[in-house]
């Protein structure tokens, strides 16, 4: 079960995707959506974790351009910030939502609850 | 009256509301990495109690990890104390260097969603009078379309200066034509912050004079 972790504040995401491997996930991680799309081709993900808000490329529109690359990629986003237009459009094609900061267990439910685990 | 009272409150409330929202999520992002990192610590320690070897240099480099984010936290929590008291006075002395740092640190988020790289050129203290908050709200305004113009994965340069007494904060880097609604708003910002600007893509350039 190979997860994607994309955040372009790289301590987040790789403290996150260490954390995710200590409870049994294997997840890599990249910095920003172009890194994304060039990982996704490398490997066999089942579900990829992106941060809405990102520069150059956001969270939605990476998720819209992996729909391309792998149909069937489940989603979960990550939020900075709980803007009403971003967990409208985060929410209505992803498996979660969550705003920053967020708790481990619920992030490992939710992965768990979209692999069907 | 004060020239604060001249700008339309809706449009100083949007200012302040765009500034507070940037900030509130830079704050979260630091928030959610000093979340992880000593989530990452417990998750070492948990496992060290379970026999898992530890290793002490690790500790030292995650503890140096949260101390850093506590001070990139406090460097964004004193820019929005320094933000938030603009608004104090309708007039007051200023460093327009300052206030310039100022408005690029807190439109770096900004920047970066543009792909636009702001440079402020090292300078002096610029000494003057203005209405702080509206001056803030004109000079983001400026970089904002300035940011437009150069376009992605370009440069713009920032210089604030003196120049035959008058103060200037002149924005290099300009590359399209400036869209005509923006510049009715900047030119409407800048007469309430008594200030004049100039206008210049062919040039490359923007300058706002106090």
């Amino acid at each position: 079960m190979k997860i994607l972790l994309v955040d372009d504040e790289l301590e987040l995401v790789s403290a996150l995707a260490e954390r995710l491997s200590f409870r049994g996930f294997e997840a890599d991680w990249v910095t920003s959506g172009e890194e994304a799309m060039d990982k996704i081709l490398e490997k066999d993900y089942v579900l990829a974790i992106l941060d809405v808000k990102m520069p150059r490329m956001s969270g939605l529109e990476l998720r819209k351009r992996l729909e391309h690359l792998r149909p069937g990629l489940k989603y979960i986003f990550l939020s900075g910030h709980g803007s009403e237009d971003d967990y409208n459009a985060g929410a209505a094609k992803s498996d979660s939502y969550f705003v920053k900061p967020v708790k481990i267990e619920d992030l490992v439910e939710s992965i768990n609850m979209a692999l069907g685990n | 009256m004060g020239s604060s009272d001249t700008v339309q409150g809706r449009d100083g409330l949007c200012f302040f509301g765009k500034v507070s929202a940037t900030i509130s999520h830079d704050v979260k992002n630091v928030l959610a990495i000093i979340n992880e990192e000593a989530g990452l610590l417990q998750d070492l320690s948990l496992m060290a109690g379970q026999g898992m070897e530890l290793d002490p240099e690790r500790l030292v480099k995650l503890a140096k990890k949260i101390q850093n984010q506590v001070k990139r936290g406090d460097t964004i929590i004193k820019n929005m104390n320094k933000f938030a008291h603009s608004v104090d006075v309708p007039e007051s002395e200023v460093d327009f260097y300052e206030m310039t740092s100022l408005v690029v640190a807190l439109f770096t988020r900004m920047a970066a969603s543009k792909c636009v790289t702001v440079v402020l050129k090292e300078g002096e203290m610029v000494a003057g009078k203005c209405d702080p908050f509206v001056a803030e709200m004109l000079i983001a305004r400026c970089l904002e379309v300035s940011m437009d113009s150069a376009g992605k994965n370009h440069e713009i340069i920032v210089e604030v200066f003196t120049k035959n007494s008058e103060r200037v904060i002149s924005v290099h880097g300009l590359r399209l034509e400036v869209a005509e609604n923006d510049l009715q708003a900047i030119e409407a910002l800048s007469k309430n912050a008594g200030a004049s600007l100039i206008v210049a893509p062919q040039d490359s350039l923007l300058e706002i004079i106090f």
